[in-house]
């Protein structure tokens, strides 16, 4: 029997958990969710004197993973170890799911029984081999707690004992069940609000992204449209298919991915088959739910394989990727009896149908995609209409009013005649008109009452930070630039970010640290200058902290970007210019 | 006297041409024709000679007009299919137009420049001055000569008496 006393004095130290976690959070980055779930994993090693512990996270639509591993107190890597694969209805783990209760196991490489197997063993092969070198032979005794809304698990917290060391016992076992009950739920499901909030960041990004892509008349990077059901979902493997090109044309721009590869397709004049999800077909409107091997799949497969003009290498990687789903759901992409595409989510584990299904977040971005797609498809259908107005629409025109007054001078003059051609004209005018409608325009923009308005956006989506704008000089007020909105939030937007960054890697050494952006604004002759600074420390990137695009952004408005080390500030100079309308 | 005149339009572009079906193209060629008529044909009334010297590709801009040398230059306004390349839309036509005459007018401030356009609006018709335009036109599709025939008459004015 555990000794209560004993537990009830290890549990008292679980009650700082509470105060320490928000403090942890408060960055709202992706860093937060790996800072807590240490917290916590270190913890609970600590109390058990465990020497391997993870956090497994099973939120039905989205991420199963396993979240966080600490070997001997440290963050083991998991970055090239396809951890994302856990399968939770195998193993152990598939023990306590269908039991619904923890389990403590003596030594996992114990050989089973004919009627009673070792579950490990026989999964053990199919596992990462360094994570099984590294993680799984040191150890034998291992406790497993599953966390519990209801009856539903979703997450189970594993914690391991190397095979030199006294196994785990009953009141090891004890006290990680009393956290389960105690905080686990609280914890775990905080943790995934935070992944939530952090998920809504993403796809809020992702969605303007596309917003301002469309504004631009600039092609949607399909990638980066892509890269929220990679991060946001279940699916390991993946398939997005967006129909480009004009009304009549069946092209498929297609995305396949597995973990962090992805390969991007052109496929010209594709077909769909009868049935295929790719077609707005009433019986495939709604979701699917496939197997590998099925019908569809193989359909696929063996177009893949015959369908001309793809490189091998990228047949050789959809192919691959078609042979290792074992699951998958699929979400048309049909709007208003638009075909434009589907959304594959796939798994390598079998039935996996109910992580795969788009968490909420995912599915409002799913929706909001179709709707930009439309969009896109309806902006190119339009202008279409009106070039097509002004050539060879008029010329047809021209080409019969011409030889009629030129031959028939009486038809010419008749007033039916007249009335119908002028009609024609009228309409053509009017068609011409609506299809420019939608085209890129650039405003007249006060820019500071714009940055004021767009820094007030900012503090609503940043409670945590402060915000000083700071412009100098009353004639600053009344300055203009030539701009599109979207290539000053393009602008604004990236250096924003890169300062929430910065002051969110300061605040992992200090946690006190409250953010705050500085912006200064003042007018040098013809030019608007913006300086833009914040507290945070250096960090390390990949772009180079999006100056390429916020370079790329200012060029196309005619103005600079200076950077400038000591402190870290970029400097934006705006050319001015004289404003000739009204509203401004 | 005769004149020269280099002709600017994406009737010419092969990037153009190719978009069109011979139906459609044949009108075009038809208005290219009646243009062509009203400038050339003799008359009693000038004593001027037009040649007309018909170009497509708006990129090479400089090194044409330095090869042609032409007395006047009629430019089209909305090249859609070299809008299509430069910019991935079509209907910023007009704005490679307007690059070009804003580099043109740098590199020539005295050649005069006729621009035109089936559907003129208000921010073409400023756009094109602002960039240095002699005279904006709207183009009408009519394959008539005596309909083009009045261009004649702004061509001379532009040859004997702007400068």
């Amino acid at each position: 029997m555990p000794n209560v006393a004993s537990l009830l004095e290890r549990t008292v130290r679980w009650v700082r958990l509470p105060e320490r976690i928000p403090a942890l959070a408060s960055s709202g980055e992706e860093s937060a969710v790996d800072l807590i779930l240490y917290e916590v994993l270190r913890l609970l090693v600590d109390e058990v004197k465990a020497d391997i512990g993870h956090i497994n996270l099973l939120p039905k639509g989205g991420r199963v993973e396993k979240v966080c591993t600490l070997k001997d107190r440290q963050p083991w890597l998991r970055k090239t170890t396809d951890l994302h694969l856990f399968d939770p209805y195998h193993g152990f783990t598939g023990e306590v799911m269908r039991s619904g209760k923890s389990l403590l196991v003596k030594d996992i490489w114990e050989p089973g029984t004919n009627d009673d197997p070792n579950p490990f063993l026989e999964v053990y092969t199919r596992m990462n081999e360094r994570y099984v070198k590294e993680i799984k032979a040191p150890l034998a005794s291992i406790i497993i707690a599953p966390i519990k809304r209801g009856h539903d698990i979703f997450c189970t917290i594993e914690l391991g004992r190397y095979r030199d060391r006294e196994p785990f016992d009953q009141e090891d076992k004890e006290l990680i069940d009393a956290f389960g009950r105690q905080y686990g739920s609280l914890v775990i499901d905080y943790i995934l609000d935070v992944k939530n909030r952090i998920a809504v960041n993403t796809a809020h990004r992702k969605l303007l992204s596309l917003a301002r892509l469309i504004a631009s008349n600039q092609p949607v990077d399909y990638r980066d449209a892509v890269e929220a059901y990679m991060k946001l979902s279940a699916a390991d493997i993946g398939f997005a298919f967006f129909k480009t090109g004009e009304l009549r044309a069946s092209n498929y721009r297609t995305l396949v991915w597995q973990g962090e590869e992805i390969r991007e397709v052109l496929l010209s004049e594709f077909l769909p088959s009868s049935g295929s999800m790719l077609r707005s077909d009433t019986e495939v409107s709604f979701l699917i739910e496939g197997e590998g091997g099925d019908d569809r799949l193989l359909n696929f497969k063996k177009r893949i394989c015959e369908f001309p003009g793809v490189k091998q290498k990228d047949r050789g990687f959809i192919l691959a990727c078609l042979d290792e789903v074992r699951s998958y759901v699929a979400y048309p992409l049909h709007l208003l009896g638009q075909d434009l595409g589907a959304i594959v989510l796939g798994s390598r584990r079998e039935r996996f149908w109910e992580f795969l299904h788009m968490s909420p977040f995912l599915d409002l971005y799913n929706s909001l995609l179709k709707s930009f797609l439309l969009n896109e498809r309806v902006i190119h259908y339009l202008s279409d209409v009106s070039l097509k107005i002004h050539n060879p629409g008029y010329y047809c025109l021209a080409g019969v009013k011409g030889p009629l007054a030129l031959k028939y001078p009486d038809a010419f003059q008749d007033a039916d005649v007249s009335a119908a051609l002028a009609g024609l004209e009228t309409l053509f005018d009017e068609l011409h008109e609506q299809g420019k409608v939608l085209r890129v325009r650039e405003k007249n923009i006060h820019l500071l009452k714009w940055i004021k308005a767009f820094v007030g956006q900012k503090k609503a989506l940043l409670p945590g930070f402060e915000f000083e704008f700071d412009p100098e000089g009353q004639s600053i007020s009344d300055c203009v630039s030539r701009a599109r909105e979207q290539q000053l939030e393009a602008v604004f937007e990236n250096l924003f970010t890169n300062s929430v960054r910065a002051i969110t890697s300061r605040q992992q050494n200090d946690p006190s640290l409250i953010g705050r952006i500085t912006i200064r604004a003042w007018q040098n002759k013809d030019q608007i200058k913006v300086m833009f600074k914040d507290n945070g420390a250096p960090y390390t990137t990949v772009s180079g902290r999006g100056v390429v695009q916020v370079r790329d952004e200012m060029r196309l408005l005619g103005g600079t970007v200076r950077r400038y080390r000591s402190p870290y500030r970029i400097v934006l100079s705006f050319p001015c210019v004289q404003d000739l309308t009204e509203e401004g | 006297m005769k004149a020269k005149i280099l002709f600017f339009d994406d009737i010419f572009s092969d990037r153009f041409r190719e978009k069109l079906s011979p139906e459609h193209l044949a009108l075009d060629e038809n208005w290219v024709a009646a243009v062509t008529k009203a400038l050339t044909d003799p008359d009693d009334l000038t004593d001027i000679t037009f040649e007309l010297s018909k170009h497509g590709d708006i990129d090479a801009w400089k090194e044409i007009i330095e090869k042609e040398k032409p007395d006047v230059l009629l430019l089209d306004l909305f090249w859609p299919e070299e809008a299509l390349v430069k910019y991935k839309d079509r209907n910023r036509g007009s704005d490679i137009s307007l690059g070009a005459l804003e580099q043109i007018r740098k590199a020539f401030p005295d050649l005069p420049i006729v621009c035109y356009t089936v559907k003129p609006d208000k921010e073409l018709l400023e756009g094109t001055y602002a960039r240095g335009a002699t005279i904006f036109m709207e183009k009408l599709p009519l394959a008539l000569p005596e309909v083009q025939r009045p261009l004649k008459y702004v061509l001379l004015y532009l040859l004997k008496y702007a400068k």
